[in-house]
């Protein structure tokens, strides 16, 4: 096992030299350069334009660059950006990244849990009125134009309904009085969530030890509720809690509008391989034994047929950068995604190079956490 | 007791007093520091937060752009020492930086002169070279607080008065360590670029309170701004009166003055508070006008025309449209064949119908523009280019044999003669032979896409279809627009004809910037290739006019001449489009040049509403 | 002699195998006809095709109807043609559907329909192409990488690795800076892209199944060469996986496209990306005008769901067919 990880890693190391490598020279390969907003400018000579250009470092031939930006990557320095000239390219992306992170985990743990679910049932009860609707709404929302559901649901839920807080990610009436930065309590709800999710995760394993389904249910509910109102009343005690609950606020309509348009996904691949799953001989076992129908449902069929879903989940994290671009654009949401828009439309390629090795990093990572849970979730895989 | 009675008193006041503002933006400021953003960094977003925070020597005037004094006190006095030209300038006595310390000509002769020696020395780059230029300013003195003396190696509005007198004045004993700190590091200006100025005392009306990164900044104005009750009164007869009856500072210009005022303003701020809120879309900016949450939207480009269309029925908000200082325009490369011979240039000029593409087809969204002075900068714009422009006033038919019959007198001949009918075209042409037998191949017409502006793509469509039809073998390409800016200032100058537009100043000295024979090298502004001797005297000319009058007179020339020549054709612009919550705030004057947010939502003058 | 007992060998073994696949065919038909979904698909594509086909017939039927007596304006304006029409008659542009315009006009005075009919053969040309390079890539890499291993197969493993490290849609929006991405171009490196990812993996796998079969043995015991074996035994036998994918991988060209118009980032005169970018960039796609201004994206919109739901309809009752692991006891 941990040859085969030794090995996974160096891989990786690879891999991601020859992308960054690959990236680099991609966007070298622009026509133009960030110093062309210049040529808007016509009080800018050609002369201060050579000049600026010597202080992005474009004056230097391209390969020196790109070597002098691999000796800094080997430093994790991911270089200056152009735009924000001269702040570093990973404060900007540390300054982006909890805003994505938080609004694309628990977009996609939503739609994941929604489509677990009916996935599930769908295939249980295949071919039944449940199963064809889902599968006919889920591949209608998963193919309908994301930019026109978001114009929709803001329409709906902000302008006619005005139930949901509109347009930026916080509301600054509420902010303006406060020292606290937004950045700081995103990064505390991010903790919060995280907390949550080990000690679920510990209650699962624990409730797998226990015999009886009641049993199992009261353990799993009860650190839920238990978790979930101590951070209620430590943010609550601490003052923070406004602050978080505005931010939770302003994530209902993106988190809805995603899980809308993506849990289809999630959805078909539970079903099919539930579907698959039924077959194999435990289930048709359980099934002989007479174990009730739900038993064998959630028992014996799901709890196998979660692994590639899981597997999906991990991977699905690190495309967050494309999914963010037009999210994040509909919503005011100023993360990565934005960022890469952004960059890409002043030319500043040391930020998009930046972000697209951060996300490259960070695939590679999910890819590795894949494999991890697969060693440790399915008893059959031995490395 | 009672002492803590009143303090809350003043207090409760304030609160009930204070007036909060909300403006809507769309993107975010890069940064507060001063060096950066007139620096690398300079986006119209960081501009309308850095407007209300500085100031310079002298400024332009409310509604009309008068150039007025602002730190001085009067406009400076021109006098000859040796070889050197040296403006004189009185500097106020009553002007306090945040911090309470005393404006001195000190700061302005430090600022003037560190801006200088950046520039020579480390290559200070942006828009820093736009205001010092190093081949025209020598060295500012400060001969005692309040009188500053400016050396210039030459007598020039454009370098001087509109150039470094207009600089940003910087406040000496904040900078001066900062600045002789980071000249001991190994990137001087990186360093200087990466202070934080948070605690920068300043000399204009809003100071920062908080800045929460991706979603607002709020500024409060300050409580002891010293241009607070100053009464700035413009004539219709042009003169400019500025009184301020606390400190009984008085200055007038341009005229006598008296007779019928067109405006009145008293200088505020009468807000405490703004909060700039950003959005990342336009949608979500007009949704939060339309809920009350914004007052006003910064939108350099405009609204659009469905947005317009929608907020016209919005109840309390209203829309004003102002005209822009650019234009969008049609560059011929003069270096190549048939773009270098006049009447060629002249026939294409007349069959583009300006008013026929941009009140039918654009639907209104634009007007025409005819010279490379924008009609909206009234005082230098020459209306006579109008007429000059050929094919005005024409119709479809006749502006199609007017064309043919440029083309004919310059000797182009066809294989397959075009033929005008009334309005319709009896014959397309076909085959176009230059006056040398040399025959036309295909003339590329490189515009940007759709994406980027469908306006223009629209009228490069129809340009390549209206020469086509008589055989001027126009290709439009819609193009990415980094590859435009490739082609022409990269390759260099590998195009025929493109289409973009230009953003502009106040004071038109871009017309010798883009047609100098002396700017028609590699990378340079003169991307047409235009070389004619007159006009590069009388460019001269304009340059080292010391007096505006004067200098009007040459710009109308020079504008006459290039209507004439036609290195650029230059098309058409969109007016700017603004709107606001009547119930929530007042602004003094809503006609202004670029709009309200070309003066930064005119902070010391609006006024918020009480709910 | 050698010859007539050739032909007679030949005829039937051809016609034997026609047979074959006809039976074959009347099968799985039988089995697609059960999925009404699919149908449904697969009709709804065929409307698309027609639909897309008469486009031509559309502006001379109008000027035959509504523009006999003006012939000159029509002649000048041409108020059908997708990129550069223009109706004079009407001052007010965006206009409602009227008769003459039964979708109405977009803000530059364009025909909603002939634009919406216009882009619909191109979009399937999009779609397909792209998912055709896909599977083609797909389907030679995955079955030699899975029939030579080694080598051959970490190469191709590693490269998709990197390929699949690429977020595609960000990876496009950057190409489009330097490649003007026309529709063929896009088709084309949507298709590359990924046909070099994770396709490759999933048809290897499979391919992987069919190369233990015994089959394979025989065959190479008989000497046949490794392209042969490869191409007679291994790729027909994975195509159905491959043809499968090849749908659901039309959905993502064309979505790709409508994100990347929508963006402004392609170059592409016309699509049904480019028709909703046009109604967001000039202000119609928000507040109450997308109640009032729903011409302008509700066609275009509708076309994009609906054709790419379609082809995924039919993928997935495809599917059925192909893995009968799926079909119902």
């Amino acid at each position: 096992m941990l040859k085969f990880f030794s090995k996974r890693i160096v891989q990786i190391v690879i891999l991601l030299f020859i992308y960054v490598t690959i990236v680099y020279w991609l966007m070298e390969a622009m026509p133009g350069s960030f110093t062309d907003k210049y040529l808007m400018n016509p009080k800018i000579t050609p002369e201060i334009r050579q000049n600026l250009a010597k202080q992005f470092g474009l004056d230097k031939p391209a390969f020196t660059r790109y070597l002098y930006y691999m000796k800094n990557f080997l430093k994790l320095d991911l270089g200056i950006s152009f735009s924000y000239f001269p702040k570093k390219v990973s404060s900007l992306i540390f300054e982006r990244l909890p805003r994505t992170v938080f609004l694309f985990v628990t977009a996609t743990l939503v739609s994941y849990i929604l489509g677990y679910n009916l996935g599930k049932r769908a295939a249980w009860r295949r071919g039944k009125i449940l199963d064809k609707t889902a599968t006919f709404v889920g591949i209608v929302f998963w193919t309908i134009f994301l930019p026109l559901l978001a114009i929709f649901n803001i329409w709906l839920f902000g302008v006619i309904l005005k139930i949901l807080p509109l347009n930026q990610f916080i509301n600054p009436n509420v902010w303006r009085e406060t020292n606290l930065s937004a950045q700081n309590i995103f990064l505390k709800l991010l903790l919060n969530a995280f907390i949550f999710l080990v000690v679920m995760m510990i209650s699962l394993i624990f409730a797998q030890r226990v015999k009886t389904v009641a049993a199992k249910r009261t353990i799993v509910l009860l650190s839920a509720v238990v978790t979930l109102s101590v951070s209620i009343i430590l943010w609550t005690s601490t003052g923070l809690g406004i602050y978080a609950l505005d931010i939770i606020l302003h994530m209902v309509l993106p988190v809805f509008t995603l899980t809308l348009y993506s849990f289809a996904g999630s959805m078909l691949v539970m079903r099919d391989t539930m579907l698959e799953v039924v077959r194999e001989d435990y289930v048709v076992t359980a099934k002989a034994k007479g174990l009730p129908d739900r038993v064998v449902r959630d028992k014996h069929a799901a709890r196998n047929a979660l692994l590639p879903l899981i597997t999906n989940f991990v991977i699905s994290l690190g495309f967050t950068l494309s999914g963010g671009i037009i999210t994040e654009t509909m919503f005011s949401w100023p993360g990565l995604g934005r960022a890469y828009l952004e960059a890409l439309n002043s030319q500043d390629t040391p930020l998009l190079i930046g972000l697209l090795v951060f996300t490259g990093i960070f695939v590679l990572l999910a890819h590795l956490i894949a494999d991890v849970l697969y060693a440790f979730l399915d008893p059959r895989i031995r490395y | 007791m009672k002492k803590f009675l009143v303090l809350i008193l003043f207090v409760a006041s304030v609160v009930a007093f204070s007036q909060t503002v909300n403006w809507a933006f769309l993107e975010e400021p890069i940064s507060l520091n001063i060096w950066d953003y007139l620096g690398p960094n300079s986006t119209v977003w960081t501009g309308y937060i850095m407007g209300p925070r500085t100031a310079g020597l002298y400024a332009y005037g409310d509604v009309r752009f008068d150039y007025i004094p602002n730190l001085a006190s009067d406009l400076p006095e021109i006098t000859e020492e040796g070889d050197l030209w040296v403006y004189t300038i009185p500097l106020r006595n009553d002007i306090t930086w945040s911090d309470g310390t005393k404006f001195t000509a000190g700061d302005a002769a430090w600022t003037l002169n560190t801006i200088l020696q950046l520039i020579v020395d480390y290559g200070l780059g942006g828009n820093w070279a736009g205001y010092v230029d190093p081949d025209y300013f020598v060295k500012a003195e400060a001969v005692d607080d309040c009188t500053l003396k400016c050396y210039f190696t030459a007598a020039s509005l454009a370098k001087a008065n509109f150039g470094a007198l207009m600089a940003p004045i910087l406040q000496k004993k904040y900078w001066a360590p900062k600045i002789e700190e980071a000249l001991k590091t190994g990137n001087p200006l990186q360093t200087i670029y990466n202070y934080d100025t948070s605690d920068e005392p300043l000399l204009g009306s809003f100071l920062l309170k908080k800045w929460e990164k991706g979603a607002f900044i709020e500024t409060y104005a300050r409580p002891d701004y010293y241009d607070r009750g100053q009464v700035l009164t413009l004539y219709k007869n042009g003169a400019v009166e500025i009184t301020n009856p606390n400190t009984g500072e008085k200055w007038a210009g341009y005229g006598e003055a008296t007779g019928e005022k067109e405006i009145e303003l008293t200088t505020g701020p009468y807000i405490e508070n703004i909060i700039y809120r950003i959005y990342l879309n336009r949608t979500a900016a007009i949704t939060a006008l339309i809920n009350g949450d914004v007052s006003f939207i910064f939108n350099s480009l405009g609204l659009q025309k469905g947005e317009i269309d929608q907020l016209k029925n919005v109840a309390n908000v209203k829309l004003i449209s102002n005209s822009v200082n650019g234009f969008r325009y049609m560059c011929f490369n003069m270096r190549r064949f048939p773009m270098n011979i006049k009447e060629f240039r002249q026939a294409i000029a007349a069959l583009v119908d300006r008013e026929f593409l941009t009140g039918r087809v654009l639907g209104g969204q634009a007007f025409p523009q005819y010279g490379v002075v924008p009609s909206g900068n009234v005082f230098w714009y020459n209306p006579n280019v109008e007429k000059i422009a050929p094919g005005a006033g024409m119709s479809y038919g006749e502006r199609r044999q007017f064309a043919i019959d440029l083309l004919k007198k310059a000797g182009f001949r066809w294989v397959v003669e075009p033929k005008i009918e009334g309005d319709a075209i009896a014959r397309k042409g076909r085959g176009l032979i230059g006056p040398d037998g040399q025959r036309v191949e295909e003339v590329e017409l490189l515009a940007p896409g759709p994406g980027y502006d469908p306006m223009r793509a629209t009228m490069a469509l129809y340009i390549e279809r209206w020469a086509n039809e008589i055989g001027i073998p126009v290709k439009a390409n819609l193009v990415d627009f980094n590859y435009i800016v490739d082609r022409i200032w990269n390759e260099p100058f590998n195009f025929d004809m493109y289409m973009l537009g230009w953003s502009l100043g106040y004071y038109p000295d871009h017309v010798s910037d883009f047609f100098h024979s002396k700017r028609a090298g590699i990378g340079d502004w003169n991307a047409a290739g235009y070389q004619n001797p007159e006009f590069d005297k009388l460019a001269d000319e304009f340059l080292a006019a010391s007096d505006i009058e004067e200098a009007r007179k040459l710009s109308f020339k020079l504008q006459e001449m290039l209507a004439e020549d036609l290195p650029y054709l230059v098309l058409f612009d969109t007016p700017v489009t603004e709107a606001y919550r009547t119930d929530q705030i007042e602004f003094p004057y809503e006609k202004t040049l670029s709009g309200l947010q070309y003066v930064d939502g005119a902070p010391t003058l609006v006024k918020a509403l009480a709910k | 002699m050698t010859e007539q007992s050739e032909t007679i060998v030949q005829e039937p073994l051809w016609k034997i195998k026609l047979r074959l696949w006809l039976k074959e065919f009347k099968r799985n038909w039988a089995l697609f006809r059960e999925r009404k979904i699919a149908i449904f698909g697969l009709s709804v594509i065929i409307f698309f095709a027609v639909f897309g086909i008469i486009y031509p017939l559309y502006p001379t039927i109008m000027k035959n109807v509504f523009w006999k007596d003006d012939i000159i304006s029509y002649e000048t304006f041409t108020p059908y043609d997708p990129i550069i029409g223009f109706d004079p008659n009407i001052f007010d542009h965006p206009s409602p559907p009227s008769l003459v315009h039964p979708l109405g006009t977009d803000p530059l005075g364009r025909d909603v329909l002939s634009m919406v009919m216009y882009s619909t053969p191109r979009e399937f040309v999009l779609g397909i192409t792209a998912a055709l390079i896909t599977v083609v890539i797909g389907t030679i890499i995955g079955a030699s990488s899975a029939y030579y291993g080694g080598v051959v197969d970490t190469f191709f493993m590693r490269l998709a690795d990197i390929v699949m490290l690429f977020p595609s849609l960000a990876i496009l929006m950057v190409l489009s800076a330097f490649i003007e991405l026309t529709l063929f171009r896009l088709a084309l490196i949507i298709g590359i892209l990924a046909g070099f990812g994770s396709i490759t993996i999933v048809l290897k796998a499979q391919a992987l199944t069919v190369k233990v079969r015994p089959f394979i043995e025989a065959a190479k015991s008989t000497g046949a060469s490794d392209a042969y074996i490869i191409l007679k035994h291994i790729i027909p036998n994975i195509l159905p996986l491959s043809f499968l994918y090849m749908m659901l991988n039309v959905t993502g060209a064309i979505f790709t496209e409508a994100v990347l118009s929508f963006l402004g980032l392609a170059n592409i005169r016309m699509s049904w990306g480019v028709i909703i970018h046009m109604a967001e960039s000039s202000g119609y796609l928000m507040g109450s005008s997308i109640g009032t201004y729903w011409w302008l994206w509700v066609p275009a919109g509708a076309c994009i769901t609906l054709l790419c739901s379609a082809f995924y309809f039919l993928g997935r009752g495809l599917e059925e067919i192909v893995n009968p692991r799926l079909r119902k006891r």
